[in-house]
């Protein structure tokens, strides 16, 4: 494929002038071509202006603006659109645009050089296009793997998740291997025994930085070990197999694998740290590491473990902290999530700490908490890399008192005093149905009125219009009739007393979903109408309630819903409860009587 | 420019024009004082990891411009050697062409279909995971000739 020809201006003069003669069409019909000469004539010269024209929409688009970017910052575009997800095609269609970016897209050879055996054909053909750059694998099968052992010289990081054996079996040596991914997720969902490759640790993979396991078991711990200079740790083990658990690394190693990779970036454990020599570690007091560059630490154990870990790693203020605590013995798991708070308390309550403005709460067969340091947080459980809060805490109640007792812990931890936010829309469980007798599965009044008596005042709640929410309001409401008459317990509360007075706000702003269907019949969209009478009674209640903070008959400061069906039957209802009201994005002008669009 | 050194001479930005310029000391001057990108990490994992296309909120607001100012800063931001702002303009052509098709990325960027129709059949010859884009592009294309011959009609 050719670019557009330098003369092309020229050609361009000629084509438009021959395209003004008024003569040339016309001329067409009466053309003489029964001779053999004059047809190939006008055949060369109808593929010219073929050829012509195809040049010149190649020259059209030097006019547009983004063809001013050089080929080399083009080829960094395409590498971050297909780093987005380097395994699949999906970034191919750059390929199909134009004729200029489908050559500078085959001429990067690190386009190329991310290779997944979901299909064989396309293994041969990317590597042979990635033109010498470090490969990447990641591979499922047993014969790619030994395609993939031909060249691994060539390898950067490999993504195995079966043929390890195999493998290791056909290479020696990996000598710019950086990334090594081991899992075992297939349909058996077992743990794998795997013997490290002494030769990982002596000198033949002198780059593995990071190294990750999924369901795969050390043989032995020794060459884990000698592993040093790592920036990524990741082990994981989703399967409780007791055969495994003496496999599996002490406390006392961890220590020892930290000590030799002070840069570590991020540490992910996950029900991955043995049982053996925990009492006697726990007594050693060990001193702590450093790990000036840690960025993130996820920890899926028990409290005990949590807390010795806490307490031996030294790391920055605002790296992002994950931690489930896993219940281990259900009589101490209370007093084992408050010990655990104390070295947690102590990590985040510093300057360095990031400020804390959104939350976001959620309930199930677990309670949840993630705090984070923008002005709203991402709508899933489940964040990407860029999203992660500051800290997310899971933690396993058996009822509503250890929700509370919970709660408490948690927020206590927490520096929440800059809080503004708070998502509870995953708390949209229906009490009266089965859900309620769990105990668990959603916040009882009584745990509200504790939640929004632990946050600061003049927050913004998001929840879905369902028994959450009227679980919420009541809770909210019940906190502001209680601190009216009752003197704040506690160090935290006698500050906020200082601080604010006696007399709470929980709430200023309140953002109102959808419900959730699926759930159950009155959660679902048909049922939602008969939660607005409630809304409306709440929000009268909220009026009338006086405290220090707020006088009698100021209505909440705003009240946004978004899109449902049945809300606008009672927008006009609503909208005199609330200093601003918006519905589906438009303002409500009270006084008007309209809407004014946003 | 650190061989420039400290000068009381002009520095000549014949390929910046002074509105360009204006947004790119304004984004200097935002992030004056931040470490600067190491020199090899184009070859590290770190890399990698990095080169997801995330950006910050300030850097957002700060590149939200028109197309042509977008280009011009990424051109200036490469020809001043300023890594951060080179990277922040190409994440956000990336997230801009992130997920579409090839037809809704020419529309966004104002480009040509110029493939012969020989080039187009040879691209149909690329290995089996590429036919289901293939046959998505096709369909695009057989979609927006039947969109044009209806509002022809009309």
């Amino acid at each position: 494929m050719t670019s557009p020809s330098n003369s092309l201006p020229d050609q361009l003069i000629q084509l438009a002038n021959a395209l003004r003669d008024p003569l040339l069409l016309d001329s067409v019909p009466h053309l003489q071509l029964s001779s053999i000469q004059q047809r190939n004539r006008l055949r060369l010269a109808i593929d010219f202006g073929a050829d012509l024209l195809t040049s010149l929409k190649s020259f059209r688009n030097q006019l547009s603006s983004i063809f001013f970017l050089p080929d080399e910052i083009i080829s960094d575009i395409f590498f971050l659109v297909m780093m987005n997800d380097p395994w699949s095609t999906d970034w191919c269609a750059v390929l199909l645009v134009c004729r200029r970016w489908y050559r500078v897209a085959m001429d990067d050879g690190r386009l190329w050089a991310w290779l997944s055996d979901s299909d064989l054909e396309r293994l041969s053909i990317w590597q042979m296009r990635s033109k010498g750059y470090p490969l990447s694998f990641k591979l499922t099968t047993t014969y790619s793997v030994f395609y993939c052992a031909q060249d691994p010289a060539r390898i950067r990081s490999l993504d195995l998740e079966n043929g390890i054996a195999e493998f290791f079996e056909l290479v020696n040596a990996l000598p710019i291997l950086e990334v090594l991914r081991v899992s075992n997720t297939g349909q058996r969902q077992s743990m794998v025994s795997w013997r490290m490759p002494s030769f990982l640790v002596e000198g033949s993979a002198p780059h593995l930085r990071h190294l990750s396991l999924e369901n795969v078991a050390f043989a032995g711990t020794k060459e884990l070990l000698l592993l040093s200079n790592l920036t990524h740790l990741e082990l994981t083990r989703n399967h409780d197999q007791r055969e495994f658990l003496d496999a599996l690394p002490s406390l006392d190693d961890f220590y020892h694998i930290v000590e030799r990779s002070p840069c570590l970036q991020s540490i992910q454990l996950r029900s991955y740290i043995g049982n053996r020599g925990l009492e006697a570690f726990e007594l050693r007091h060990l001193p702590p590491l450093s790990l000036p560059v840690l960025r993130l630490l996820d920890l899926n154990l028990n409290a005990q473990k949590i807390s010795l870990l806490l307490q031996f790693l030294a790391f920055p203020h605002d790296a992002r902290i994950i931690l489930v605590v896993q219940p281990k013995d259900r009589s101490t798991y209370i007093s084992d999530i408050k010990s655990l708070m104390v070295p947690l308390r102590l990590h985040l309550c510093h300057a360095d700490a990031p400020i804390l403005r959104c939350g976001y709460i959620q309930t199930g067969s677990y309670l949840g908490f993630s705090a984070f340091d923008k002005a709203t947080c991402p709508t899933t459980f489940f964040y990407k890399d860029d999203e992660r809060p500051v800290i997310q805490i899971v933690v396993y109640p058996f009822t509503q008192h250890e929700n509370r007792q919970l709660l408490a812990k948690i927020i206590n931890a927490i520096p929440l005093q800059k809080l503004e936010f708070l998502d509870a829309s995953a708390l949209c469980h229906d009490s009266t149905t089965a859900f309620h007798d769990l105990g668990r599965a959603y916040f009882s009044v009584q745990t509200w009125r504790t939640l929004v008596s632990l946050l600061p005042s003049r927050l913004t709640i998001r929840i879905g219009v369902n028994n959450g929410m009227l679980s919420a309001l009541e809770g909210i409401i019940a906190a502001m009739n209680r601190s009216t008459a009752t003197c704040p317990s506690g160090r935290r509360l006698k500050r906020r007393q200082r601080l604010e007075g006696i007399g709470s706000l929980p709430l200023s702003r309140l953002v109102l979903l959808p419900g959730i269907s699926g759930l159950s019949h009155n959660e679902s969209d048909e049922g939602q109408a008969r939660f607005y009478p409630s809304l409306l009674r709440y929000l009268t209640a909220f009026r009338d309630i006086h405290t220090v903070l707020k006088p009698r008959g100021e209505v909440l400061a705003a009240l946004s819903i978004e899109v449902t069906r049945h809300g606008g039957q009672f927008a006009e209802q609503l909208s005199a409860l609330a200093g601003e009201f918006s519905y589906a994005g438009v303002i409500w002008n009270q006084s008007a009587g309209v809407t004014d669009s946003k | 420019m650190k061989n420039v050194g400290e000068s009381d001479q002009p520095i000549p930005l014949p390929n910046v024009s002074s509105s360009v310029l204006k947004k790119v000391l304004e984004y200097c001057e935002h992030h004056r004082g931040e470490p600067l990108p190491a020199p090899d990490a184009d070859t590290s994992q770190d890399d990698t990891r990095k080169r997801t296309t995330d950006i910050s909120e300030w850097d957002q607001k700060f590149i939200t411009v028109d197309q042509e100012m977008l280009f011009e800063i990424i051109l200036a931001a490469n020809y001043l050697d300023i890594k951060s702002l080179l990277d922040v303009g190409c994440k956000t052509v990336a997230n801009m062409i992130k997920g579409k098709t090839p037809e809704e990325i020419r529309k966004l960027f104002n480009i040509v279909n110029d493939f012969t129709p020989e080039e187009e059949v040879r691209l149909l010859a690329l290995p089996h995971s590429y036919h289901q884009l293939i046959l998505s592009f096709w369909h695009h294309q057989a979609q927006i000739k039947k969109e044009n011959e209806w509002a022809e009609d009309r």
